[in-house]
């Protein structure tokens, strides 16, 4: 069977137009498989592209070049050329990502944050907030808070919602940017056992941990980053 | 009540009916035109009567494009020959025409009228001409000429629902009681000037010819004889005339419109026919009404 | 991923005198897609979207419509007759003020069910049960129904705005700056509703904003317009977090956070 995620000879730069137009070379030439049933954990340096190129798996930086191959049930779709349309249906479909950082309407329940992956798939409504709230109760969160807009919740909270949004809908593919970051010992618990589960279960996943606990507990296997060229990390 | 052309007095020096004959035939071809497209507004140039706006200049430029010395006119402002507006009207055409006028409605062949349509019903060869002051159905929802044009040019008439809708929200049933609005044979939205609702299903029909004219607004429309003329509802509030609990107090008529009279500073009051003419004939014919008090009808007997 | 867009402009231009408001911009929508313009004021975003919703005439171009009945028509060559009756029913327009989309003087039901009694339907139990299922779709009291919008609050009467529009089920729902003027709350309120009903009506849509917030909330892919061309498209979170054009940079690089 063919790599969930197979690249080849990714390039990603950016040409900052209000700086004079340097470039920044943020990879150069990643050739990485990641199969189904494993998890591959990224690292190197800062700024050696790490966040960079999980952005690129989803699509949300273009590739200069190379190839972005990206298995959805059956047929290929290569990231680095596909159509809006096509990359919004492998986000809905296929591709599940953990940023760092929690962006929603602020007004949205907790409970709909996490259920809407669910009901863009055409999950019931009943169906897809019950097993919002299965996931939001085994990340710890407390069943008060489930209508509570999570604009107001702690950093860690709001963590564990993002990862929630994720897990409960379930993706074949899953990248997580550290996802137990500000986590206590035992949501950090929760998540790896849920990253283990997803992992043991099929899902192909790519992950940044810079938790060494986490690593050793989840990581098939390491994969290295040489640094480019100087970038801040992006937000 | 008829007097004849002979004994009128015409004035010298006008022109037959007031109006040149140039511009009687542009009031003509507006009136074809208006005839041949039941319910469509035709602009005309609307000329300066020895009348103000507002005192029915439209209908007197039809009634004077369409009259001919054989005919014979009746004028009714609210149902009523003697009020100040149908005499003076009535006493212009005799003077510039000098052609028969009458209170009786089957006697005339044209009758013009300021908010009623007679209780009588008119015929074949008669002309209904009505005095409009608003012609424009959809002006309380669109300001603009070009775009009421257009919405009449593509029957688009479903926000004139809006209104009755309103009504509904407001009161519990369509209060809209005059110039209640009617679409002409299935295509055109039209107001049928402020005559009351109770007098909209005659217009449906109607053997005689209905033509109305808007002075100020310079528009012409018309609805020929035999035409469907069928007032907007909702199914679930269908269109219902106005219904009184009693009979004309003069001459006991249930099926007509009524007027509310005030006897005397008591607070006395009765119900009477609008249409005098049709209250005469049926008294003529013996019918009486009860309720009317000995003075008032002796007023109004004495009164013949 | 077979289907076809529902719309599809190809070299819309419009000329003010010499000056080229819109100029030879071509785009598609997809079915149940939100496509945001993005650009600063007089970059052409509401000239294009008032050209696409047939409020003023464009001077070259064509935009094909791909009917509730399966024909493709030009919106632009179409017979004003046609062009009308399709946009009182299988489109919408939600203009930024909601005076100019509402009837201030007729009760919020009323207006609500406008549209439907243009297309035939007359009876007043069944306009009035469906105005009350919208005002509840756009939270608005049921209580209100009888309300003259001009005594609502904005947020309220852009919400009744949105119900007015989506009553006849429209496919294609035109939005010029729906949460200008409002303030922050009543802008993610909302902003939260507009994501609901799209997702539950699957209507497509093009909002034109000038809030890189709101399309970023709002709209799956964007189009940023500059002097009445199109300077880059893409999907939105790519467009406003990898923009490739210097304008898109200097967009994006203005506003605060995103």
């Amino acid at each position: 069977m063919s790599p969930a995620i197979s690249i080849r000879g990714l390039r990603k730069s950016f040409t900052l137009h209000l700086r004079g137009g340097v470039r920044l070379d943020a990879l150069r030439g990643v050739d990485l498989d990641v199969q189904a049933g494993e998890c591959v954990v990224l690292r190197g340096p800062s700024g050696a592209g790490k966040s960079s190129l999980m952005r690129c798996v989803y699509g949300n930086y273009g590739a200069d070049s190379g190839s972005l191959l990206i298995r959805d049930s059956g047929a290929e779709i290569d990231m680095a050329s596909a159509s809006p349309r096509q990359v919004t249906a492998l986000r809905r479909d296929t591709i599940g990502y953990v940023s760092q950082f929690l962006r929603v309407i602020p007004r949205v329940s907790t409970r709909d944050v996490v259920a809407e992956p669910m009901l863009a798939r055409g999950v019931a409504p009943d169906t897809a907030r019950g097993r919002a709230e299965a996931m939001l109760a085994r990340l710890n969160i407390p069943s008060r808070l489930f209508d509570l807009p999570p604009a107001t919740f702690s950093g860690g909270e709001q963590q564990r919602v993002n990862i929630a949004r994720v897990f409960a809908a379930g993706f074949p593919i899953l990248l997580l940017d550290e996802p137990t970051a500000s986590l206590d010992d035992a949501n950090r618990a929760v998540v790896i056992a849920l990253i283990r589960e997803a992992r043991d279960s099929g899902a192909a996943i790519l992950a940044i941990l810079h938790d060494p606990v986490a690593r050793e507990a989840v990581a098939s296997r390491v994969f290295e980053l040489e640094p480019g060229t100087s970038l801040p990390e992006a937000a | 009540m008829t007097a004849g052309p002979s004994n009128a007095t015409v004035d010298e020096g006008y022109n037959f009916a007031f109006l040149d004959e140039q511009t009687k035939r542009m009031l003509r071809r507006a009136i074809l035109k208006a005839v041949a497209i039941p319910g469509h507004q035709i602009p005309f140039g609307s000329r300066e009567m020895p009348l103000s706006y507002g005192w029915g200049t439209g209908g007197i430029q039809i009634t004077a494009a369409v009259i001919g010395p054989a005919d014979t006119l009746k004028v009714i402002d609210q149902g009523a020959d003697d009020t100040t507006n149908a005499v003076s009207i009535r006493s212009f055409f005799r003077r510039m025409t000098g052609v028969a006028t009458t209170e009786r409605t089957p006697d005339a062949t044209i009758v013009q009228t300021r908010h009623r349509i007679p209780e009588t019903k008119l015929v074949e060869g008669q002309i209904l001409v009505y005095q409009v002051p608003i012609p424009e159905p959809l002006r309380w929802l669109e300001p603009r000429e070009s775009e009421t044009r257009k919405m009449h040019a593509l029957a688009e008439y479903g926000a004139m629902h809006v209104k009755l809708f309103e009504d509904i929200v407001r009161f519990g049933r369509i209060e809209t009681a005059y110039d209640y609005p009617v679409m002409v044979n299935g295509r055109y939205l039209m107001r049928p000037s402020p005559i009351p609702k109770f007098d909209n299903p005659k217009m449906d029909q109607m053997p005689a010819l209905q033509l109305f004219g808007a002075g100020r607004e310079k528009r012409i429309y018309a609805v020929p004889p035999y035409t469907a003329v069928k007032s907007l509802d909702f199914e679930d509030y269908p269109f219902q005339i106005e219904k009184w609990d009693q009979p004309c107090a003069l001459c006991g008529a249930d099926d007509t419109f009524l007027d509310e009279i005030i006897t005397d500073d008591k607070g006395g009051r009765m119900f009477v026919c609008s249409d005098t003419d049709h209250c005469e004939q049926r008294r003529a014919a013996g019918h009486r009404g009860t309720g009317a008090p000995q003075s008032y009808v002796a007023a109004v007997e004495g009164g013949e | 991923m077979s289907e076809t867009p529902i719309l599809e402009v190809r070299g819309l231009t419009k000329r003010f005198g010499a000056r080229a408001a819109v100029r030879d911009v071509s785009l598609e929508l997809w079915p149940g897609e939100v496509l945001g313009i993005v650009g600063e004021s007089g970059s052409g975003k509401t000239t294009l979207l008032n050209c696409l919703g047939g409020r003023m005439p464009a001077d070259a171009g064509e935009v094909l419509y791909h009917t509730g009945d399966g024909r493709e028509v030009d919106m632009l060559a179409l017979s004003e007759a046609d062009r009308r009756r399709l946009l009182r029913t299988e489109w919408g327009f939600v203009h930024q003020n909601p005076r100019d989309g509402l009837r201030p003087d007729v009760s919020a039901g009323g207006n609500v069910g406008e549209r439907l009694m243009a297309l035939g339907q007359r009876h007043y139990g069944n306009l009035r049960d469906t105005a009350l299922d919208w005002l509840k779709q756009v939270e608005i009291d049921a209580d209100r129904v009888d309300d003259k919008p001009r005594a609502f609050s904005g947020g309220m009467q852009q919400r009744l705005q949105i119900a007015r529009n989506l009553v006849t089920h429209p496919r294609v729902v035109l939005m010029d700056e729906p949460t200008g003027g409002l303030d922050v709350s009543v802008q993610a309120r909302l902003l939260d509703l507009l994501r609901r009903l799209v997702r539950d009506v699957g209507v497509s849509v093009i909002i034109v904003t000038h809030d890189l917030g709101v399309a970023r909330l709002l709209a799956d892919r964007l189009i940023v317009m500059r002097e009445g061309g199109l300077v880059e498209s893409g999907l939105t979170d790519r467009l406003l977090d990898d923009p490739r054009e210097p304008y898109t940079q200097l967009l994006v690089s203005s506003v605060l956070t995103v």
